[in-house]
């Protein structure tokens, strides 16, 4: 059967269109979701896309988080359904606590937009299931708080358990070790800061490297 | 949709923002105020702008247009909702009744006349029928945004304001809208003008040996106006929406307005105020012919014109003459593109006491991609693939980078206008794209030659080598800024059938010199080589990011 996936427009969401589409190149079924809505209307994984919901009043993600559709993601995320947060979303993740650590201003103050290669370092969560580990993707970063921090001790859980899922070669706003995306340890869970929506289609992006997150949670095998 | 409130009954609803105290008379004074020490006072007439408010409105009107809930719609921009009541009603029946106390403050103290003049960012007006003002009302409490029913359209032949119970406002909107003073300025030929155009570039010192041509070379490309400006760019989001198929730096924008059938648009921008000094009508028309000419290199058919024409202040004579030039010149050249220009904007009083900016008409023009897949980018990757320079080249330097960077002189004529040229050019790329003949493309302008090689070998980290003819200097073919030129990387295999076409099109084509390897730089063959480092140091030493 299609899997579906849930797309979350919150207000000031950007890329729930771009994450839509990318659902649907990759074979699955994606199914906008408005944030004022309480039920995940029977989907399989959800995606929590880009952009400066609330207009990052306060903190990126924090009022977001609070938005009535959360509940029943934060509930189904420690169910095991899985949750992809994408910049904004991956924002969102922090701040609900479902994944460690807190995303903060760039080290150099800039909105960055621009290709970056990041480096495939766990491929047994739901969403990188396709990768193989040591593969490099070129992929969109676009943001002005992207800078992943956590406390020294957190670092060291991280790295303990495996959490990283891909860092920058070339890091681009000074996150710790270099960390892009991040797992809980189900796996179900995943945060990414570059946008793997915007790689789906060597017209419009700079390669095809971020289908395999959506081939991950599709099914597809390659 | 429209903007005429032309049935009957329908509602005035006002959305988005709560009106305040800024803006206030933004259009009427900032467009007439001279920006010297008294400045200071202009400030609260300058708009605070709210993205995020602005999104929501966004994708609230575009819930409204999708559902048909909508008869007319327009944006509160300048002069607020004096100017958006009268220009709706003046476009439908002539009659609409407007209650000011429902409109939504900011500030209680605000008078009738400011809340009417006020410019107050991310407000919508919309006239809606009765039967469907309850969806709509619906769709803005979703979007979370305050909407307010403040009047309705009537068979009365006037615009009608109320405030405390008094009317206060009482006009034909007709002649609100549309019965404006027209200003007869006075203008002449500014008294400088006949020894500016006099005195020509011709006779500065020239680079001769190769190893000046080289520090000249260095110089002009680490100019701000050459620079690289991926500082810049980087600081907006080219992806969102998953439609961009070409941005910076490619020299046109182009936007997939059809995922299923292809189809796309080309825009680009393009002004140069030095050439419009020297002479404003073709300064003016070569503004035009550099973004008809942009869009063309990405395979586009130009089809519209939108401009922005930024001046001194017209109460000065000398002023004037350059806008009543540059506006003809305009005209002239659109007339002679059969590209429309479909609406623009000018901007006055631009100067500082009595010394007014350089005249400067930024053009806008819009092309059609029936296939965005064959669009035709700066970038290749083949080594070893043929260079052709498209058009003829003569000694053209006054007006040019060169003598700006190299002497800081501004005189003389600018580059001749070359229309039949500039389409054949046009006709020509839209040929390549479509037989996809042509690896990539960069048209030639400020900085002629040595701008466009330069660009196309940074943006690659491919090599090229160039063996100029004889029929000029090796600097007039760098630095000559001579229209209706482009360089081309066309694909080794296909360079027979691109000769084929360029003779069918009678147009005139040099091979000047073959892609190299990577990181290669600039070899111009018996007078100098510029290594990959030295040439990207110098385009991006201006704006290290």
């Amino acid at each position: 059967m299609t899997t579906r996936v849930g797309v979350i427009t919150f207000p000031g969401t950007l890329d729930d269109r771009d994450a839509a589409t990318a659902v649907t190149i990759a074979g699955a079924q994606a199914q906008p979701i408005w944030h004022k809505e309480k039920s995940l209307k029977q989907v399989d994984a959800v995606i929590l896309p880009g952009g400066f919901s609330y207009g990052d009043y306060m903190r990126t993600g924090a009022l977001a988080s609070l938005s009535p559709i959360m509940e029943a993601v934060v509930e189904a995320a420690k169910e095991g359904m899985p949750v992809l947060g994408i910049c904004n979303g991956f924002q969102m993740l922090c701040e609900t606590g479902l994944l460690p650590g807190a995303l903060t201003r760039n080290t150099g103050l800039h909105f960055i937009c621009r290709p970056e290669i990041i480096k495939i370092e766990s491929n047994t969560t739901a969403w990188t299931n396709s990768f193989e580990v040591g593969e490099e993707l070129l992929i969109p970063v676009k943001n002005g708080e992207g800078c992943f921090q956590v406390s020294n001790e957190g670092l060291a859980e991280i790295e303990a358990e495996g959490l990283v899922v891909a860092r920058y070669q070339d890091n681009p706003n000074g996150s710790v070790a270099n960390i892009a995306a991040l797992r809980n340890a189900q796996g179900n869970v995943v945060g990414i800061m570059p946008h793997p929506e915007h790689a789906v289609d060597s017209l419009v992006g700079p390669s095809i490297d971020g289908l395999g997150f959506f081939w991950s949670i599709a099914g597809v095998t390659i | 949709m429209t903007s005429g409130a032309d049935v009957v009954g329908s509602k005035v609803v006002l959305y988005g923002s709560a009106t305040g105290g800024d803006g206030i008379g933004g259009v009427s004074v900032l467009a007439s105020e001279v920006f010297d020490e008294s400045a200071a006072s202009a400030r609260p007439s300058v708009q605070v702008g709210d993205p995020f408010m602005e999104k929501l409105l966004i994708e609230a009107t575009l819930e409204m247009a999708r559902a048909d809930l909508i008869e007319a719609i327009q944006d509160l921009g300048g002069a607020g909702l004096s100017c958006a009541t009268s220009e709706m009603a003046s476009n439908g029946t002539g009659g609409m009744r407007i209650n000011l106390d429902l409109v939504p403050l900011r500030d209680d103290s605000l008078s009738p006349e400011e809340i009417l003049m006020s410019e107050s960012q991310e407000r919508m007006c919309a006239i809606v029928a009765p039967e469907n003002l309850d969806q709509v009302l619906a769709i803005c409490d979703k979007w979370d945004l305050t909407a307010t029913v403040i009047g309705e359209v009537t068979n009365e032949d006037k615009l009608r304001i109320f405030w405390h119970g008094e009317l206060i406002v009482e006009v034909p909107a007709r002649s609100v809208a549309h019965d404006g003073p027209i200003y007869e300025r006075p203008f002449h030929k500014p008294k400088y003008q006949d020894a500016l155009q006099a005195n020509s570039a011709s006779n500065l010192p020239r680079p001769t040996t190769g190893a000046e041509l080289k520090q000249t070379a260095l110089k002009v490309l680490s100019d701000p106006n050459v620079a690289d400006k991926s500082w810049i760019t980087e600081q907006y989001d080219r992806y969102v929406r998953g439609d961009t198929v070409l941005s910076a730096p490619d020299d046109a924008g182009v936007i997939r307005v059809d995922r299923i059938g292809g189809r796309g648009v080309a825009i680009a921008l393009d002004g140069n105020a030095r050439y419009t000094y020297l002479d404003p009508y073709l300064g003016a028309q070569l503004s035009l012919c550099e973004a008809y000419r942009n869009v063309a290199m990405s395979g586009a058919k130009p089809l519209a014109v939108t401009n922005c024409l930024n001046f001194g202040s017209p109460e000065d004579p000398e002023v004037m003459w350059q806008f009543e030039r540059a506006v003809t010149g305009l005209a002239d050249a659109a007339l002679e593109f059969g590209t429309p220009v479909t609406g623009g904007n000018v901007s006055f009083y631009n100067q500082t006491g009595d010394q007014a900016i350089l005249p400067t008409p930024v053009i806008g023009v819009l092309g059609v991609h029936k296939e965005v897949g064959q669009r035709i980018t700066r970038a290749f990757q083949s080594t070893d693939a043929p260079v052709y320079l498209v058009g003829s080249t003569e000694s053209e330097l006054d007006g040019s980078l060169w003598a700006k960077i190299m002497h800081n002189h501004l005189g003389g004529m600018p580059p001749k206008v070359k229309f039949d040229e500039e389409k054949l050019l046009a006709r020509l790329m839209r040929n390549l794209a479509q037989f996809s003949l042509a690896e990539a493309a960069h048209d030639l302008s400020d900085g002629g030659l040595l701008v466009a090689i330069a660009e196309l070998i940074f943006d690659s980290g491919i090599g090229i080598e160039l063996e100029l003819p004889d029929d000029l200097s090796v600097f007039e073919y760098l630095f000559s800024e001579t229209q209706a030129r482009a360089v081309l990387v066309v694909k080794p295999a296909a360079e027979d059938a691109f000769i084929k076409i360029c003779e069918q099109l009678e147009l005139g084509v040099t091979r000047i010199g073959r892609t190299t390897e990577i990181g290669l730089g600039l070899a111009v063959l018996g007078e100098f080589e510029i290594t990959h480092d030295d040439l990207a140091g110098s385009l991006t030493s201006p704006l290290l990011g």
